[in-house]
């Protein structure tokens, strides 16, 4: 039996060792290099697959357009280069993630690391390499305060690692805001002043629970429930039977995938909930209001990051992007296009592969893309927020459609009492 | 504090919930008790369950209800034709027994594989099989979910019938008693086997078509309710079909009531607790040992 | 009515019976006869299909047994009563007799031949719907029987039917099958409990170290002094 065993977990090291070992390799680089390498750590497979997918296109857009149009032009060898992306898989475990992450390092020999390009939970176990490897790192998706707070703490050790994203603590701010102008306009009036929190079990979904809770809790606010659950979780009857039983006047669910958002929407219908309800995240998906169809309609969310009938820059990238995938574009497309940029850029203005000099120009990165304006806040090596920089509105969903009704300075049209609230 | 509609309302939660994972479980469980085999492929053919409706509403146009029995009949003659083909060849052989397991690790990996590469990675969604909503006793449910309870139920209850009452109901459970009397009675335990696999691969496609509404279809939607089989199929007992049916109601309600009382959070933890507490007392599982 | 004919049985490498030659004629009883570890369950095994034969032929009314498969043999008429009884534990005495009449002839008389086994074993009919892993040695052995018997067969085979019962339930399970062969079921019985056997079968075989020794009319066997000294230490 115990033999039995022994075979049976070799078994499934095996299948999983195949899996790391089967990522595409390159033979290792000569003096003067070909390409500038690009390595992306990305979920490629797992139930994140979707997202890194979708980046791994946005990706792939940029360095197409960038090489067709000539490469970079490095001083170091005096001629113009062409990137090339190397993808790792993590399978969204940080373990994995890591390994990934050595192996582009030391075999692949890559100029420029991203890691990772989606889970917060993998690039602070990524990000730990930075002090070992003297190359620039960076991270496009993750916002977790914890990466830009081991960053502020130590800002030597981690010097060559960037965080590519805003403070998980923009989205806090958004609900907040919106709610107090509500309030404020008399659009909505809470009771009790509860609110109840239905999260995925990530450090984005907490961290944006946390940081929109801590700005309610100044206003008088009290927290009734706050239920985490698993990503891709489906089955959300028994938090609502739960939640409804605690009459709270705010509901805000925070999901990133989509099919958690989907059955959440629709369940939250099915049992009759009388909440306010507001969403992180997941509304992002053009997907969601074909899927959870009614069941979406009046919903209030943040981000609404693309709005291509309204940004010029999001309807030219719309346009080029379809062209190519034959697709419309979504949020994952434009970070990942958006991320590749500012490595381009990096190492445009660098104009030299050295690890200093590329990690010196991120820091004065300032560019404009899908999302918005790139530029960095210096002492935490993360992105800026807010109107000028990446703006956080939110939207509802009104017949079908997503319609920004916050900040003024962006609404299209003031926002519609929900339905359901009593 | 907790008043009583909500408790009753949560019990009715973790029914629905509970009743599929018995049905996930009992296909697992049923594998183990005549194959005396883990069949690590089961929650991808209750993936293809789930994608088998996706496409025969979305693709070919059926209702709901016309394509689930072609679903079924689908994954029956194609869980039959992979264990004839690729694990009854593993099976016995006494240089390497656990072949056979090791090779549904390598369907399951294929299958979400496969799915991920022909037919993508993202969430698709499959319409409920009646929409809409019901109150009794102030409780709001989608028909969906009383669709789900009641389907489970009398699958379940026919699927007992049909062991108890059938001449093949006969012959599978001689053949997971005692393999040589089996053979002795004239029943040939390869068919019995390969019946079994399609069985047990239709039970987890049936589940897969009845949840694949609220859970949305993707290539990894599998790994969650096998793990979740695997444990109420433990603490039941492996192979006890009665241990599948109550350890997946048990593991259903306590995870609505632990929602209620203690948090999501707890959830998991719970359910891992009362499955260490049943086996300290019974090492073996609910009904672990017995025979069916 | 069987006919075996220069045998040979292997487990894997290791030889295990040699060069058997064993008939079994319509209407008889006849006994298998040897010490432990002689190699009678081995060959009634070879004969069911349960394990492989590498030469020799076996004869079952006229028809090449090794022709069919473990299974298939059941429906040509023979039926085979093993070692250990190998009762269905989690089965009632009902479902085990129902399984009994698995092959498609018998199964739609079922109903009508589990009567007729009530019958001739009360016993059954009390525990019916008792879980055959519950019953005693006697009633296992009654079970078993009966259950082989479900098939309809021509030819039955017993192996060690007296095995741990006591003296007078070993009676009744002999006067059995004495019944069951006057019924035209012909008997192979195989048997340590040398004495009894040899007195209701007609012919008898000796088997030792995987090789027939000996083959003769029961009461000759029964007379004889090598049989006398090693299996009934007179
Ligand atoms: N599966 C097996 N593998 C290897 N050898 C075996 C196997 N089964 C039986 N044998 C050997 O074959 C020989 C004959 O065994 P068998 O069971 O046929 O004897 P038997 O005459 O039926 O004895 P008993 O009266 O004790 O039932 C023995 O030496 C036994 O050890
Ligand atoms: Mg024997």
């Amino acid at each position: 039996m115990k033999q039995r065993l022994g075979i049976m977990i070799l078994a499934v090291v095996l299948f999983m060792g195949v899996s790391v070992f089967c990522l595409p390799t390159q033979p290792a680089a000569a003096e003067a290099p070909e390409v500038i390498k690009v390595g992306i750590i990305a979920p490629l497979s797992g139930p994140a697959a979707w997202a890194g997918a979708a980046i791994k296109e946005g990706a792939d857009l940029l360095v197409e357009e960038a090489n067709s149009a000539g490469g970079i032009y490095i001083k170091d060898y005096k001629k113009k280069m062409k990137m090339e992306i190397i993808y790792g898989d993590s399978q969204s475990k940080p373990a994995i993630g890591v390994t990934v992450a050595e192996k582009l390092i030391t075999k692949d020999k890559v100029h420029f690391l991203v890691g990772e390009a989606f889970h917060s939970s993998v690039t602070m176990a990524v990000m730990e390499l930075a002090p070992k490897y003297n190359i620039p790192i960076q991270s496009w998706m993750p916002t977790s305060n914890e990466i830009s707070d081991k960053i502020k703490s130590n800002p030597k050790k981690y010097w060559n690692f960037w965080k590519g994203d805003f403070a998980s603590s923009a989205y806090g701010k958004t609900i907040h805001d919106t709610y107090i102008y509500l309030e404020q306009k008399g659009l909505y009036k809470p009771k009790n002043k509860t609110i109840a929190f239905v999260i995925e079990e990530t450090d984005f979904g907490r961290s944006n629970a946390d940081s929109a809770f801590e700005l309610m809790q100044k206003v008088g606010w009290k927290k009734v429930a706050y239920e985490v659950v698993p990503i891709g979780h489906n089955d959300f009857y028994p938090q609502l039977t739960k939640i409804k039983s605690l009459h709270p006047d705010v509901v805000v669910s925070c999901f990133t995938a989509l099919n958690s958002g989907t059955s959440f929407l629709k369940q939250y219908q099915e049992t009759g909930m009388t909440s306010s309800h507001m969403a992180i995240y997941y509304p992002l998906y053009p997907e969601l209001i074909k899927n959870a169809k009614t069941a979406a309609d009046y919903l209030i969310w943040t981000p609404l990051l693309l709005n291509p009938a309204k940004i010029e820059y999001q309807a030219k990238f719309q346009e080029r992007f379809k062209k190519r995938y034959g697709k419309d574009i979504n949020n994952q497309n434009g970070a990942g296009y958006d991320g590749m940029l500012g490595v381009f850029v990096a190492f445009q203005q660098a104009s030299s592969l050295d690890p200093k000099k590329v990690v010196d120009a991120i820091a004065k990165t300032d560019y404009r893309a899908v999302l918005g304006r790139y530029q960095y806040n210096l002492d935490r090596h993360e992105l800026k927020d807010g109107l000028d920089y990446i703006p956080i509105p939110t939207a509802q969903i009104l017949n079908g459609k997503n319609i920004i009704v916050w900040p003024t300075k962006m609404a299209d049209t003031e926002y519609q009492p929900q339905p359901w609230i009593r | 504090m907790t008043s009583f509609p909500i408790l009753f309302e949560q019990i009715v939660n973790g029914l629905v919930l509970g009743s599929m994972y018995a049905l996930v479980a009992s296909g697992l469980t049923l594998i183990w008790g005549t194959m005396k085999m883990l069949n690590f492929a089961h929650g991808e053919l209750y993936m293809l369950g789930g994608f088998g409706l996706f496409f025969g509403v979305s693709y070919f146009h059926l209702a709901p209800w016309m394509a689930v029995p072609i679903v079924l009949l689908v994954i029956f003659i194609l869980a039959a034709l992979l264990e004839k083909g690729l694990i009854s060849p593993m099976l016995g052989r006494p240089d390497w027994d656990v072949g056979a397991i090791v090779v549904t690790l390598g369907i399951g990996i294929f299958v979400q594989n496969f799915a991920f590469k022909f037919w993508g990675g993202d969430f698709q969604e499959v319409p409920y099989m009646i929409s809409g909503t019901t109150s009794f006793l102030n409780i709001t449910l989608a028909w969906h979910r009383i669709y789900i309870l009641s389907l489970a139920v009398i699958v379940l209850v026919a699927f007992w019938q049909l062991m108890k009452r059938t001449r093949f109901g006969l012959a599978l459970r001689a053949t997971a008693q005692d393999i040589e009397a089996a053979t002795l009675m004239g029943i040939s335990y390869r068919r019995v086997y390969m019946a079994t696999f399609g069985i047990s691969a239709s039970l987890a496609a049936l589940a897969g078509t009845a949840l694949a509404p609220i859970f949305s279809v993707n290539p990894w939607m599998g790994s969650g309710p096998l793990i979740k089989a695997f444990i109420v199929v433990i603490l039941g007992g492996l192979g006890s079909f009665a241990g599948a049916i109550l350890g997946g109601f048990i593991i259903g309600i306590s995870e609505s009531l632990s929602v209620l009382f203690l948090g999501s959070g707890w959830k998991d933890l719970i359910c891992f607790a009362l499955l260490i507490a049943v086996l300290m007392i019974r090492p073996s599982g609910l009904f672990g040992g017995k025979e069916w | 009515m069987l006919k075996i004919n220069n045998l040979q049985v292997y487990y894997g490498d290791a030889h295990a019976l040699w060069d058997i030659n064993l008939q079994v004629r319509r209407g008889e009883i006849c006994t298998l006869v040897g010490a432990n570890g002689g190699g009678k369950t081995t060959l009634l095994k070879a004969v069911c299909g349960l394990l492989p034969i590498r030469e020799g032929s076996v004869l079952f009314d006229d028809s090449d047994l090794l022709a069919f498969k473990a299974e298939e043999r059941v429906s040509l008429g023979l039926s085979m009563c093993p070692e250990g009884r190998k009762i269905f534990p989690g089965m009632t005495v009902e479902e085990n007799l129902a399984i009994g009449a698995y092959t498609k002839r018998a199964w739609k008389k079922r109903q009508s031949m589990m009567k007729q086994f009530y019958d001739l074993f009360p016993r059954l009919k009390e525990r019916r719907k008792q879980p055959g892993g519950t019953l005693s040695g006697g009633e296992r052995q009654m079970l078993a029987i009966a259950r082989a018997l479900m098939s309809e067969p021509k030819m039955l085979i017993l192996d060690e039917p007296s095995l741990g019962l006591a003296p007078n339930t070993v009676e009744s399970v002999m006067e059995a099958v004495q019944k069951i062969n006057g019924n035209g079921v012909t008997i192979l019985l195989v048997e340590q409990n040398v004495n009894v056997s040899l007195q209701i079968s007609q012919r008898g075989y000796v088997i030792e170290s995987g090789r027939i020794v000996m083959s003769d009319r029961s009461e000759m066997l029964l007379s004889n002094p090598h049989i006398k000294q090693a299996y009934l230490g007179l």
